[in-house]
């Protein structure tokens, strides 16, 4: 095959030198280019898309001077809560430890939560505590750690009672307002608790098809009281779903 | 009418294509060998192939394939210039691990039952990693190659892979005991394979992402310490770790003995210059084990410093990458699976690049996707897979919410 003589070839290859530091350095710039401009049309996708990745909201009903009542916090498919600002949801509240419990969403169990080790909950009024094991919550389900109570609302797309067996709308036949706290029944496995106020008053299951924009009257003396009916009418609409990863994964695996 | 703007794929993969075009018909018209028109023809090729073809038969990150296939590239030419047998081995290991890579984004994407695989990957890795202790052969001082037959290859470089989705699995699930069990096990084999880069290498990937995954610096820095008495622990246990270090203070005490390596590489280093020597011309040959250790001092004595700059901005490109695609997962697992993929290149890059340019003492470990080795090259594609399983579903998810909130306006 065509071959130069050594001179010719030294020639060449000096001169190329130019050349291919010349071609580095462009393949370099269009790299970082193409790396910062897909850096910005995603940012600029999940401004148009805050939701994306998001499984719903935990609504605070009771809070702090930092994390005011009403607010909604963000919960995405997996994460932390905890009282830092690294946690996927920061709780700024008394009592709430740095990292406090592990939460994931499972599309066939709902938001199972888990506390971490020297930290406890109450999930519609179940104590939970490392050694409890995980508790799932659902559409309406409250969960109260430290001082906060909050409401976790399901957004439309997702099944609000993934896992459950029951749908949410079903009162609980165990409930019965005349009793007192230590009175109900406890629940069976996989089967909801029935809800309770962080002072121990049962209360009536979520409302259907969604959490409406009422809110429960909140602090820590309110009694947890019924929407009303008129309060679905000021349900807000529906947002855009979430995708399911399609994973299955066993929580507990 | 306005002109139409190139995609940035074609406009990177272009640009590759061009230089490593021109790079390989230069080396053919030195000698007028027929393979050097071959690869010159083939390897742009493969370059288009891997870059535009493959992402149409699955879905994958179109930069981290270009980044990838740059590199693999430059490993061939490099290879080819100093030794054409080694070049076509390269190129054989190279199709099989795009081949592997196309595996593991399947793998990630239609994974099932990780549970029992993650436990199964355990006891066979570990297995795997024992071997070499009772079969192994000893190269440059480590027990750590096995040969079945004709086929020669480093159990540590497939187990990286069972290491990453261990960590990944287990931190994803906050499980401590195994990974750490897993992890320590490893490290246990390969101190005894006196496979001490590896060794480094596991240990730093198992610290950062147990960093990542929980943020909890206490651990991590009790980690560190741990790693520091470990290391001075080796250090004064094994003669060969000594030697290395006192060879990394000053190579010139042993010109012609431990420190001829190191000191050829940096001879080659400084004999590039800012453009280097020219490729085809120079004389990268005479370093020792330059075709996996020191591929870096041959690049930057062929093309030069500012080349050399360049190389490393691409990995700096290919671990930018990496995070983010890491940061975009939705669920920890793939996001921890993509960081430890990317720590572990990040790792082995700082560490064989830095043992080259006589920042830290040399460590044995080859140069991702550049130094000459079939398993080291394959694993490496293979983590790249990962990666690319994880940026697919990350894509995935995001244009189902974005077809979803068009739906819903």
């Amino acid at each position: 095959m065509f071959s130069f003589s050594s001179e010719i070839y030294e020639v060449l290859a000096l001169a190329a030198r130019y050349v291919f530091a010349l071609l580095g350095v462009l393949i370099v710039l269009r790299s970082f280019a193409w790396l910062l401009s897909s850096h910005r049309e995603k940012k600029d996708r999940l401004r148009r898309l805050p939701d994306a990745g998001m499984i719903g909201e935990m609504v605070v009903l009771s809070g702090s001077a930092d994390l005011p009542e009403n607010t909604a916090l963000p919960v995405p498919r997996e994460g932390v809560l905890g009282f830092v600002r690294s946690c996927d949801i920061t709780v700024p509240c008394a009592g709430v430890k740095r990292r406090h419990l592990d939460f994931v969403w499972q599309d066939d169990a709902g938001l199972l939560v888990h506390p971490r080790s020297g930290c406890d909950a109450l999930v519609d009024g179940q104590e939970l505590n490392v050694r409890s094991g995980v508790c799932a919550m659902r559409h309406g389900s409250f969960l109260q750690i430290g001082s906060a109570l909050l409401r976790l609302r399901v957004f439309a797309g997702l099944d609000p009672n993934a896992g459950f067996d029951h749908p949410a709308a079903e009162p609980d036949p165990a409930y019965d307002p005349a009793l007192p706290p230590e009175a109900v029944p406890m629940p069976g496995p996989g089967m909801p608790g029935p809800m309770m106020s962080p002072d121990g008053v049962p209360v009536p299951a979520p409302m259907p098809g969604g959490m409406p924009g009422w809110m429960p009257p909140s602090g820590p003396d309110a009694p947890f009281v019924p929407a009303p009916p008129e309060a679905e009418e000021n349900m807000p609409p529906a947002r855009p779903v979430p995708k399911s990863t399609g994973w299955k994964e066993d929580w507990s695996d | 009418m306005s002109k139409k703007q190139k995609s940035p794929v074609s406009r990177l993969s272009s640009v590759v294509m061009l230089f490593f075009l021109l790079a390989f018909l230069l080396l053919a018209s030195r000698d007028g060998k027929m393979e050097g028109y071959i690869l010159a023809v083939a390897v742009p090729l493969m370059i288009w192939f891997g870059t535009y073809l493959l992402p149409k038969i699955v879905p994958a990150d179109q930069l981290l394939l270009s980044l990838t296939n740059f590199l693999c590239a430059l490993g061939i030419l490099m290879l080819y210039r100093t030794n054409t047998y080694y070049a076509f081995h390269q190129v054989i290991a190279y199709a099989v691990g795009l081949l592997a890579m196309l595996f593991c984004i399947w793998l990630v994407r239609s994974g099932r039952g990780w549970g029992t695989m993650i436990l199964l990957l355990m006891f066979l890795s570990a297995g795997l990693l024992a071997l070499p202790v009772f079969f192994g052969q000893v190269t440059n001082g480590a027990k750590n190659w096995l040969a079945l037959g004709p086929v020669s290859f480093q159990p540590s470089e497939l187990v990286k892979l069972s290491l990453v989705l261990v960590l990944a699995w287990y931190m994803s699930r906050r499980k401590m005991l195994p990974w750490l069990l897993f992890s320590v096990v490893c490290l246990g084999l390969l101190m005894l394979q006196k496979d001490l880069g590896t060794a480094l290498l596991y240990f730093g990937t198992a610290l950062l992402l147990y960093w990542t995954s929980s943020g909890n610096w206490l651990v991590t820095g009790l980690g560190l310490a741990g790693g520091a008495g470990a290391a001075y622990w080796g250090y004064t246990l094994f003669p060969h770790v000594r030697r290395r270090v006192s060879v990394w203070l000053n190579p010139w005490q042993e010109t012609y003995d431990g420190g001829y390596q190191l000191i050829q590489g940096l001879v080659a280093l400084a004999s590039g210059g800012l453009f280097g020597v020219g490729l085809g011309l120079g004389n990268p040959t005479a370093i020792p084990v330059y075709e996996s250790d020191f591929m870096f001092a041959v690049i930057c004595e062929q093309f030069g410093l500012v080349f050399g700059c360049c190389v490393l901005l691409m990995y700096v490109a290919l671990i930018w990458r990496g995070t983010s695609v890491a940061m975009a997962a939705r669920t920890s697992f793939h996001g921890l699976t993509a960081m430890g993929c990317t720590i572990f290149l990040g790792i082995q890059t700082l560490l064989i690049i830095g043992g080259v340019l006589k920042l830290i003492p040399l460590t044995g470990v080859t140069m991702p996707f550049v130094s000459y080795g079939g398993t080291s090259l394959v694993s490496g594609l293979c983590m790249i897979g990962l990666i690319q399983g994880v940026a697919s579903i990350n894509e995935d998810d995001l244009a189902e919410d974005t077809h979803l909130a068009m739906l819903s306006r």
